[in-house]
C-alpha cells in the first residue's frame, strides 16, 4: 500500500514536470509568433500563386492516393499469391522502396527512368514525348505509397483469424469467396486508421516534388518567401494549408471506423 | 446412414499423430452418431475428415458406400451438401444473423435473395431467434450465436449435420437451450454426427456411440453397451471419471 502510493506520487511529480515543460515550450512558440512584426502586405502579391500551389498539392495527393490504393491492392495480392516467384518479387519491390529515401526515388525516377522511357518510346514508335514533372511525380509518389499501403493491407488480411477461414470453408465458400465476403470486409475496418495516416504522409511527402520542379504548395511558398523577403508570413499559411488537408483525412477515417464498428 | 472408414490416419507431424489406422463401419440404421472420449483423442480430426474439411494422410472414407473423392473440387461440393457447427466463432462478426445465413444460400447454393430470405427467416424462427435477425454476433449471447450457427448449417437442408462439441464453450443454461434444439433436430430425422462431453445427452440422443482415445477407435456400440457394459477398461475408467460429478 505504502509502496504503491509513493510510486503514484512519483508519477504525479513526473507528470507535473512534463506538463510544465510542454507549457513552457508552447509559451515560447506563442511568444515567437506573437512578438513578430508581421508584414502581411509583402506576401500579398504571391497569394494567388500559393493558392494555386495548394490546389496542385491537393490534386497530386488525390490522384496519387487513388493510384496507390490500386497498386497497393495488386501488391498485396502478389504478396499472398501461391506462386513463390510472385511473392518474392513483391517482397523485393517493397523492401527496395522502404529501404531507400523518397528523395532518391524522386531524383532517380525523374532523371533516369523517365528520360530512359522517353528515349525508348522515341526508338520504338518514333514519337517524341516529354513526361511532365507533374505526372512523373504522381507516379513516383504512388509507387512509394503503394509499397507501404500493401504492408498495411497484408497486415489487415493476416489479422483475420483462422476460424473465419474454417467457417467459410465449412459453409462451402471457395477461397476467393472467403476473401471477398469474409476476410476483406473485416480487414478494411482494421486497416482504416493506418491507411489514413499513410494518406496524410502522402500529402506531406508531395512537398518533396519541388526538387523536380513540380509547382506544388511548398515550391510556390518558397518562391513567394524568396521574392517578398517575408518568411513567417509565408510559412504560417504553408503549415495551415497542409493541416487543412490532413486533418479532415483523420476525421473522415474516424467516422468510417465508427460506421464499420461491430466488434465489442 | 452408412459410414465406413478404412485404415484412416491423419498425421500433422511425426510428433502429432491425430488418428492412427482407424477402421469402423456404422450400423445401417444409425441416424445419430456420437463421438465421445478424452480431449486430444482425435474427435475433431475425425469429424473434419468425415465432413471433407480436411484430407487424410492415408486411408479411405465411404459415405453410403461411395468413396469420398479427395480432389479439391469434388471435396468442396461434398462439403456444400453438409452442415457444420464448431465449438465457437462460427459466425462472421461483420454480418447480421440473417446475413450470416443468407451468404451461403445465395453465394454457394445459388438461391435468389427473395427465396433465401424466406428460408433464412423461417430457420431463425424455428430456432427461436425471430427477434434477433438484425443483430450482429457481438450482440448475441453464446447460446444464441450457436443457434444462429445451427440455423445456418441447416438452412440448405444438409444431408449430414456435423457438430463438434457445439456446447463446450457455453455456460449450463445456454448449454441446455442449444441441446434442446439439437434434440429436436435428432427427433426430426436429421442425420447427425456430433462430438460431446455431455454424457447424459450422448446416452439419450445417440443411436450409436464411437469412443476415441489417442487417435484410435476403442469401441463402436450402442449407448446402452458403452455406458452400461463397456468392452474396454479404458472406456470404463473414462466414464467413471467424467460421470463422477
Ligand atoms: N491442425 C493441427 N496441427 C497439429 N496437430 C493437431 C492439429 N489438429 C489436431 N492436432 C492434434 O491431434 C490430436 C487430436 O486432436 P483433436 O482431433 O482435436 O482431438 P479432440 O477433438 O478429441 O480433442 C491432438 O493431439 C492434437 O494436438
Ligand atoms: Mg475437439
Amino acid at each position: 500500500m505504502n509502496g504503491s502510493s509513493s510510486t503514484s506520487s512519483k508519477f504525479a511529480f513526473v507528470s507535473w514536470i512534463v506538463g510544465f515543460s510542454i507549457l513552457g515550450f508552447l509559451y515560447f512558440l506563442f511568444w515567437t509568433l506573437a512578438s513578430h512584426d508581421y508584414n502581411w502586405k509583402a506576401i500579398q502579391p504571391y497569394q494567388s500563386n500559393m493558392l494555386k500551389g495548394w490546389g496542385m498539392t491537393l490534386l497530386i495527393s488525390a490522384i496519387a492516393a487513388g493510384i496507390s490504393i490500386l497498386l497497393g491492392a495488386i501488391l498485396t495480392a502478389a504478396q499472398l499469391a501461391s506462386v513463390k516467384m510472385t511473392r518474392l518479387l513483391a517482397r523485393g519491390y517493397i523492401e527496395l522502396i522502404r529501404g531507400t529515401p523518397l528523395i532518391t526515388q524522386i531524383v532517380i525516377g525523374y532523371y533516369v527512368f523517365s528520360v530512359a522511357l522517353e528515349e525508348k518510346i522515341l526508338i520504338l514508335f518514333s514519337v517524341r514525348v516529354e513526361f511532365a514533372p507533374f505526372w512523373v511525380g504522381i507516379v513516383i509518389l504512388s509507387a512509394f505509397s503503394a509499397a507501404y499501403l500493401s504492408e498495411i493491407f497484408r497486415g489487415g488480411i493476416e489479422s483475420i483469424g483462422k476460424t473465419q477461414w474454417e467457417s467459410g470453408r465449412a459453409i462451402g465458400l471457395s477461397d476467393f469467396q472467403i476473401y471477398r465476403f469474409v476476410v476483406i470486409p473485416q480487414a478494411i475496418r482494421r486497416v482504416l486508421p493506418a491507411s489514413a495516416g499513410l494518406f496524410a504522409d502522402l500529402v506531406k511527402n508531395s512537398s518533396l516534388l519541388y526538387i523536380i520542379a513540380v509547382h506544388e504548395f511548398f515550391m510556390q511558398t518558397r518562391g513567394a518567401v524568396a521574392n517578398s523577403y517575408a518568411s513567417i508570413e509565408g510559412y504560417i499559411p504553408l503549415a495551415i494549408g497542409y493541416l487543412i488537408i490532413t486533418l479532415p483525412i483523420s476525421l473522415i477515417s474516424r467516422k468510417l471506423e465508427a460506421r464499420f464498428k461491430y466488434e465489442h | 446412414m452408412n459410414i465406413e472408414v478404412r485404415d484412416l490416419s491423419k498425421i500433422y507431424a511425426p510428433s502429432s499423430v491425430a488418428l492412427q489406422d482407424v477402421n469402423f463401419a456404422t450400423a445401417a440404421d444409425t441416424q445419430v452418431l456420437v463421438f465421445i472420449g478424452p480431449s486430444g483423442g482425435g474427435k475433431s480430426t475425425l469429424l473434419r475428415l468425415l465432413g471433407g474439411l480436411e484430407s487424410p494422410t492415408t486411408g479411405e472414407i465411404f459415405h453410403d458406400h461411395t468413396q469420398l473423392d479427395q480432389r479439391t473440387a469434388p471435396l468442396r461440393s461434398f462439403r456444400q451438401k453438409n452442415g457444420f457447427l464448431f465449438q465457437q466463432f462460427n459466425l462472421f462478426p461483420h454480418l447480421t444473423a440473417l446475413e450470416n445465413i443468407l451468404l451461403p444460400l445465395v453465394e454457394v447454393h445459388g438461391q435468389t435473395s427473395a427465396n433465401a430470405e424466406k428460408t433464412a427467416l423461417a430457420g431463425l424462427d424455428r430456432f427461436g431467434l425471430a427477434d434477433h435477425s438484425e443483430k450482429r454476433p457481438g450482440e448475441l449471447s453464446g447460446g444464441q450465436q450457436q443457434r444462429v450457427g445451427l440455423a445456418r448449417a441447416m438452412a440448405h437442408e444438409p444431408e449430414l449435420l456435423i457438430l463438434d462439441e457445439p456446447t463446450s464453450a457455453l455456460d449450463p443454461e445456454m448449454k441446455a437451450e442449444v441441446l434442446e434444439v439439437i434434440e429436436e433436430l435428432c427427433e426430426s430425422g436429421q442425420r447427425i454426427i456430433f462430438s460431446t462431453h455431455e454424457m447424459g445427452f450422448a446416452k439419450a440422443a445417440a443411436d450409436e456411440v464411437l469412443f476415441l482415445a489417442e487417435g484410435t477407435v476403442l469401441a463402436t456400440a450402442t449407448p446402452k453397451e458403452i455406458f452400461e457394459n463397456p468392452s474396454d477398461p479404458r472406456i470404463a475408467t473414462f466414464l467413471e471419471r467424467v460421470m463422477k460429478w
